[in-house]
């Protein structure tokens, strides 16, 4: 009974714990809050920029290269007009007389006949503009006239031969007639594509052989009379000569180039190691040049002048001909610092933004007797600075003011309420030999200072590691050996932005140099870079 | 007390010292004699009735809850005036590795057990929802306090490696059979069909977020793939509900289960027993889709200037679109957020049981039992198991009432209560694992600026663990314990 009774009680217990339920409280709730502090960071931007990019973007004036040894170049190219065929040789408008008679026995043969022919061969000379003593030319085009007369009563038909004068052979024919006396032919044709040939002896130059061949028919009683036979050329251009040609000197145009890295340097002190002036020659003629400087001439951005006199830059070497026709020869002449006085480094030092010169190009300077030239070919020239990223930079200072609006980026950090702080970190990694250094300071419209970047003037990008342990003159003496990373964090706080509402102006100044401030040349190489990393790191704080 | 009983609680302070203790089943439905639904936590259970009729759709309605990190008391302080605070430092000092949040119900729609001699057979049709979303502490700390703050991450990466969430609904149709081969020992066993639904499974998760301290630069690795079936994704157009037989009957994602035990009686007081029950697996093939990635390796560094940086104008904008675009697209490759469609397989949450009893005394009319269970799930590390400690009190062959006390890991422990009780052949019984769940706030919500305005809403003061059972069925011809063939009963 007990038991039973004690097991009703605890069933009675479980029954009431199982199916009890209450409200144990009743909290009111009038407002939630939640606060959370976060902070987010986040890659913003990078750029990985090669020395041969940026400058070939600040300098599109300049061809940015690399050499075989990867040091960085820029050169500033000018190209000359080039060199043609008609620009030096020559064949004048030309006419020549000949005059027939034909004696009292042939007069007599006309009329008893009927007919009488005529075969007679003469030479000419046929001098060349400078005194060239052609082989042979065959002509582009031109004008070939010839006029036949005489007082006879006759009929007359015969060719005129221009031929080769060790062969006889007709070079060219002009084939004529006229029967209907008087005799009177005045006609032209073309030269077209016509090749005549030359003999040349050591008195006369260019002589021509002409073979005159005609008959004359009797056309009824008349007297004696000469015939004559004249025949010109004239409008003559050449397609292809060969045979000696006279020496002489034809004078370039040059419109200069501009050397666009000395434009502004102001204080900036630049020296140049080792830099080149380059002339390229691609010779199309089967005869040989040479260059010749008279000067050359440096125009600063102050529009200074400095001339360096032909006499004080080594002479140059005289340009291989083109081997066959239709063939031609590159040659590169190099004027480096031995062969120039002042040297080329000298020269650039003089910082000419424009440099041009006075040159001829003397043909045929070695008097080749055997040469050739043809329209279709040419020798064209062109020149260059070649001015190697090997050298030093001192003092380079660059100040400027830009305007600014902050108005929107107050206005949207306005509505963003929850921002306390933005941080901005810059990580840059600099495998240049080159060091910088920035300041901007943020004013109102009456250039009043605001606030700045930094506290003050800050090196943000220090210079790579160099290898300065070999000599000087060793090709990897200023080269970057790696990089060097530096971190700038610049902390805006939400009052501190919210304070530059006035600022509509922004000064920034930038000083740069070559390692140690230009106290030792430093070397670019192309694969040299720098990388700039850019991140953000907001801190947020919310109050719900 | 005796002997034995101190044994008992040694044994339970020893292990709930030494091990992971947690389960999200309920604990207590093996102990109970006049419940036919007790073979769900072993086979080799029977009831105490020989003919036992579940009342359908109502015979066993679970209700399952749990969660690892609501609890109001940690994170929430409030005022005279009605302001309520929420600390978050708190929250994220109240949960381990995951914010952890998990549901299930069960509904048995038919349940028929008879008994024959040293034969039981029982057969039962159960509608079952399971579901759980586990966000990883990183990523919860990633929200309130960023990448780079003061977040704990370890070599500043946030391990997201554990987000889940998962959800299935399935039938179950099982035929059950035990024997009893002595007084001693009777062994179940109980062969199960499963119709697949509904289920969203995260089949891999071990997406890392990486920050490097320096350039900010975030990275991500690892994988995350999610399996669909049912969620109108599939290859073809349209939803398997539209066509409601088919939904109901003819959907092709099948799979098998089952249970087995055994029950052993060493000694005449004492019972051991042990099961393996809810193994099992479904293959899905209606509706499939799949989404994720095996290699979300992507990393995000800034947007690269370097090929456009000096252009101008249109050329610069068209420079930073491109690059914008290659972004997109190399993310888009790491995630491949285009899905598959490739039938899948889910695996059931499959639980080992251990357990005994010691019957502490019996009269002609009542009988009181200490008992003990351990479960555990198997393959899931994560989820630490649950150790239950309780007394049983039987009184005549109508009530059997009992409590108990439960703990896992991460809970202080709870006290469960349950009671069956037999009105003719009519039984009804209930059951909760947590009775702080009977223990409830009402929250009031008033407006600020117009405080005749307000809302009320009645909430469990302790929503971390509610598991509860309950239901009707009908049993004919229960047995005292001495005429109980086959063995006693087992708690």
């Amino acid at each position: 009974m007990k038991t039973t009774a004690r097991a009703a009680s605890f069933l009675f217990i479980v029954f009431g714990l199982l199916f009890s339920s209450c409200i144990k409280d009743e909290p009111e709730i009038r407002s939630v809050t939640f606060s959370a502090d976060a902070e987010w960071g986040i890659p913003l931007a990078q750029v990985h920029l090669t020395a041969e990019r940026v400058i070939d973007n600040f300098d599109k004036e300049g061809i940015v290269l690399s050499g075989e040894d990867g040091l960085v170049r820029i050169v500033y190219t000018d190209t000359l007009d080039p060199i043609r065929a008609d620009d030096f040789l020559v064949l004048p408008d030309q006419s020549f007389d000949a005059s027939f008679a034909l004696g009292a026995a042939a007069f007599e043969q006309l009329q008893v006949e009927g007919s009488v022919s005529v075969s007679e061969t003469r030479t000419y000379a046929y001098p060349a503009q400078d005194g060239d003593r052609l082989d042979s030319v065959r002509f582009e085009s031109g004008i070939f006239e010839i006029l036949v007369q005489t007082a006879m009563n006759v009929q007359i038909s015969g060719t005129v031969s221009l031929l080769d004068p060790e062969t006889d052979e007709p070079r060219y024919t002009y084939q004529f007639n006229d029967f209907e006396p008087p005799v009177l032919v005045d006609e032209t044709a073309s030269m077209e594509n016509v090749l005549l040939t030359f003999d040349n002896t050591s008195d006369e130059e260019n002589l021509l052989k002409v073979s005159y061949d005609f008959d004359l028919n009797y056309a009824g009683a008349g007297s004696d009379a000469d015939i004559s036979i004249d025949f010109s050329f004239s409008d003559l251009q050449i397609r292809a000569a060969g045979g000696f040609i006279v020496p002489r000197d034809l004078e370039l145009e040059d419109e200069g180039l501009f050397v666009t890295m000395f434009n502004d340097l102001g204080t900036t002190q630049v020296r140049i190691e080792d830099p080149r002036i380059n002339f390229y020659f691609d010779n199309g003629f089967g005869i040989g040049s040479q260059l010749l400087i008279d000067e050359i001439i440096g125009t600063n951005a102050a529009g200074e002048l400095l001339t360096v006199p032909g006499s004080n830059i080594t002479e140059l070497p005289v340009l291989a001909p083109a081997p066959v026709p239709g063939t031609s020869v590159l040659t590169q002449i190099e004027i480096n610092n031995d062969l120039m006085t002042p040297s080329v480094t000298d020269f650039l030092a003089f910082y000419p933004n424009f440099v041009s010169g006075n040159f001829a190009l003397r043909i045929n300077p070695g008097e080749d007797e055997s040469s050739f030239i043809s329209r279709d070919a040419s020798l064209r020239l062109s020149y260059e600075a070649e001015i190697p990223v090997y050298g030093s930079i001192a003092d380079f200072n660059m100040r400027d003011t830009a305007d600014i609006n902050l108005t929107d980026v107050i206005e949207g950090l306005e509505e963003a309420e929850p921002v306390q702080e933005a941080e901005i970190r810059l990580i840059i990694d600099n495998g240049l030999p080159l060091e910088a250094g920035l300041q901007i300071v943020f004013t109102d419209s009456l250039y009043q200072p605001v606030d700045s970047l930094f506290s003050g003037f800050t090196e943000v990008l220090p210079s790579a590691p160099l290898e300065l342990s070999v000599p000087e003159t060793h090709p990897h003496y200023g080269r970057s050996l790696g990089t060097t990373r530096s971190v700038i964090t610049v902390t805006v706080a939400r009052e501190r932005l919210e304070a530059m509402d006035e600022v509509t102006k922004m000064i920034f100044r930038i000083v740069g140099n070559t390692t140690s401030n230009g106290d030792h040349p430093i070397r670019l190489f192309h694969q040299d870079a720098f990388s700039v990393r850019a991140a953000a790191r907001v801190k947020l704080r919310f109050d719900e | 007390m005796n002997k034995l009983l101190r044994i008992l609680l040694v044994l339970f302070l020893a292990v709930a010292a030494a091990t992971d203790l947690a389960a999200q089943f309920s604990g207590q439905i093996g102990a109970y004699d006049f419940l036919p639904q007790r073979v769900n936590a072993n086979p080799a259970l029977r009831p105490a009735g020989k003919v036992n009729v579940g009342i359908p759709f109502l015979s066993n309605v679970y209700l399952e809850h749990s969660n690892n990190w609501f609890r109001p008391s940690n994170f929430l302080s409030a005022d005279a005036a009605g302001v309520v605070t929420i600390d978050n430092a708190a929250v994220l000092n109240g949960i381990d590795r995951e914010v952890f949040t998990g549901f299930g119900t069960s509904l048995e729609l038919l349940h028929v057990g008879i008994r024959k001699g040293d034969h039981y057979f029982n057969v039962r049709v159960s509608e079952r929802f399971q579901g759980a979303f586990a966000l990883p502490r990183d990523m919860m700390a990633l929200g309130l306090y960023g990448n780079v703050g003061n977040n704990g991450f370890s070599d500043h990466t946030a391990d997201l490696s554990n987000l889940r969430i998962d959800f299935m609904h399935f039938r179950e149709y099982a035929l059950g059979y035990s024997y009893a081969f002595s007084e001693k020992l009777t062994a179940g066993i109980t062969l199960k069909y499963l119709y697949g639904m509904e289920a969203l499974r995260t089949a891999e998760s071990s997406l890392q977020l990486r920050t490097d301290p320096l350039t900010y630069e975030m990275s991500t690795t690892g994988a995350l793939r999610i399996n669909t079936s049912g969620a109108g994704l599939g290859e073809e157009e349209g939803d398997i509900r539209d066509d409601i037989g088919r939904y109901l009957f003819g959907l092709n994602n099948s799979g098998i289960g089952g249970d087995i035990g055994a029950v052993y009686r060493p000694l005449d007081k004492l019972t051991v027993e042990f099961s393996a029950f809810d193994f099992g697996f479904i293959s899905w093939r209606e509706d499939v889709a799949n989404f994720g990635t095996s290699n979300a390796e992507f990393a995000y560094d800034g947007v690269d200037f370097s090929e456009f940086v000096f252009e101008t104008g249109s050329a610069f904008d068209d420079g930073l679109q491109n690059e914008i675009d290659q972004i997109a697209d190399r993310a888009e490759e790491a995630y491949n957020f285009e899905a598959s469609h490739r039938a899948f397989r889910s695996a059931m949450f499959g639980m080992f049981r251990y357990a005994a009893s010691y019957d502490l005394y019996e009269t002609e009319k009542t009988s009181g039992r200490l008992w003990a269970n351990y479960m555990h799930a198997v393959g899931h590390r994560n989820l630490p198991g649950r150790l239950a400690v309780g007394y049983s009190q039987r009184l005549w062959k109508f009530f059997q009432g009992g409590v108990h006390y439960s703990r896992q890991r991460g809970d202080g422990g709870f006290l469960g209560a349950g009671l069956t009780a037999n009105a003719g052949p009519l039984q009804v019984f209930a059951m909760v694992e947590n009775l702080n769940i009977a223990r409830f706030s009402r929250y009031t919500f008033t407006d600020e600026n117009d405080p005749d305005k307000e809302n009320s809403i009645i909430l469990p003061r302790n929503p971390n663990d509610i598991r509860i059972h309950f239901g009707l069925n009908l049993t004919f011809g229960r047995k005292s314990n001495d005429e109980a063939p086959g063995g006693e009963p087992m708690l």
